[in-house]
C-alpha cells in the first residue's frame, strides 16, 4: 500500500508528491495524476498505518446522508448512506457505542475496505475475496488491531495482511 | 448565407478566445495595473518549494550537473550550507519565501518558469521576468491589493507583462 502526500508548488504549476513513511523519496511532476502516478510507483514499501482519517458528514432531520474523508491515496471520497448506513459508518469511526451484536460482521469489513479504497467485492465472501482468515475479520470488525501492513499485488488481485494486535 | 455562418463562426470563435483569455492568468499570479496597463505580478514570493521545483528540474529533466546546480545555491549568509538549504524541504519553512538570490539566479529562474509553463497550451503566451523591489513598490502604491512582507527587499517576485493583448486591457 503506497501512502504519500502531494502539494502544488504556485510558482510553476507544478505538483510535490514525498512518500509519508520516507519523505526523502520525493519528487515533482507536472499534473497532479503524474505525481501519483510516481508516487505509488516510488511509494510501495509495504507499510501502512491505517488509522481512520479525519472525515465529515452530513446530517439532515437527524439522518446522516453522506460523509466525505481523504482515503490513504489522498483521494477525496464521498460515500452516501445508501453504500455505508449511518449505523456502520458511526461503528467503523468510533462515534457512537453501536452494540456489535447488532451489526452483521460482513458489512461493516465491506465498510472498511470501501473507507481504505481496497474493496474488490464481497457479501458473504467479502473475507476470501480479500484473502482474509476468519480470525483476521474478527480483529478488524472489532477493531483490535493497531497496525496493518497490507500487500496488494500490482494487478491489485492478490491482497497479503500482516496484523498486529493491540 | 455561406459567407454569414462564416462571419458568425469566427466571430465567435474571437469572442471565446477573448473570454479564455480574460479568465486564464499565469500561474501564482493576481492581476495588478501597472501605469495603466494590466499586467500579472506574483502574490507571493517565491518559496523555497518553487525554487526545489526548479532545481529538481534542471537536475532530473533538464539533467544539469551537481556542480551547475550548485551555482544556484542561494547565498551562504543566508543557508549556512548547502546540505541545510535542501533539509528546508521537509520541515515547516518549504513554503516561506526563498531568500538570497543574486541576479542571475533570479533571471534564470524566471526564465526557466517562462519555458516550464508555456509548455501548457493555456499559458503560451506568458513570460515571466523579475520585479525588483523598487518596482514593487511602486506597484503596490498604484494597487491596494498587492501587500509587502517585512523581507521583500531579500525575496524574489515575477511579473508577467508581455503578453498577447495585455496592453490594451
Amino acid at each position: 500500500m503506497a501512502r504519500f502526500t502531494i502539494t502544488q508548488t504556485q510558482a510553476s504549476d507544478s505538483w510535490f508528491w514525498e512518500c509519508t513513511n520516507n519523505p526523502s523519496i520525493n519528487g515533482f511532476a507536472r499534473s497532479k495524476k503524474e505525481a501519483r502516478q510516481r508516487a505509488r510507483e516510488n511509494c510501495r514499501d509495504g507499510e501502512a498505518n491505517i488509522t481512520p482519517p479525519p472525515v465529515d458528514y452530513i446530517v439532515v432531520d437527524g439522518v446522516m446522508t453522506e460523509f466525505t474523508f481523504e482515503n490513504l491515496v489522498g483521494d477525496e471520497v464521498t460515500f452516501y448512506a445508501s453504500e455505508i448506513p449511518e449505523d456502520i459508518f458511526l461503528y467503523v469511526f468510533g462515534y457512537d457505542k453501536t452494540d456489535s451484536d447488532l451489526l452483521s460482521k460482513e458489512d461493516v469489513i465491506i465498510a472498511i475496505l470501501k473507507i481504505w479504497g481496497v474493496f474488490k467485492s464481497g457479501g458473504t465472501d467479502v473475507l476470501a475475496n480479500h484473502n482474509l482468515s476468519e480470525a483476521q475479520g474478527d480483529i478488524l470488525f472489532e477493531s483490535t488491531w493497531q497496525s496493518i501492513i497490507l500487500e496488494i499485488s500490482d494487478d491489485e488481485t492478490e491482497y497479503s495482511w500482516t496484523f498486529n494486535g493491540r | 448565407m455561406k459567407q454569414n455562418i462564416l462571419g458568425l463562426l469566427m466571430a465567435g470563435s474571437l469572442l471565446l478566445c477573448t473570454m479564455l483569455a480574460y479568465g486564464i492568468r499565469p500561474p501564482g499570479t493576481i492581476k495588478a495595473k501597472q501605469d495603466g496597463k494590466m499586467v500579472y505580478v506574483d502574490k507571493e514570493p517565491i518559496s523555497h518549494m518553487d525554487w526545489f521545483a526548479y532545481l529538481w528540474h534542471l537536475q532530473h529533466v533538464d539533467s544539469l550537473s551537481e556542480a551547475e546546480i550548485l551555482l544556484l545555491m542561494p547565498d551562504t549568509n543566508f543557508y549556512r550550507t548547502v546540505e541545510e538549504f535542501s533539509m528546508i524541504r521537509f520541515d515547516e519553512r518549504r513554503d516561506a519565501p526563498v531568500v538570497g538570490l543574486n541576479d542571475v539566479q533570479k533571471t534564470s529562474f524566471a526564465q526557466w518558469r517562462s519555458c516550464y509553463v508555456q509548455q501548457k497550451k493555456k499559458y503560451a503566451n506568458f513570460i515571466y521576468e523579475v520585479i525588483t523591489a523598487d518596482e514593487y513598490d511602486e506597484l503596490c502604491s498604484q494597487n491596494r491589493k498587492l501587500k509587502k512582507i517585512d523581507n521583500e527587499p531579500q525575496v524574489l517576485r515575477c511579473v508577467v507583462k508581455n503578453y498577447s493583448g495585455a496592453a490594451s486591457r
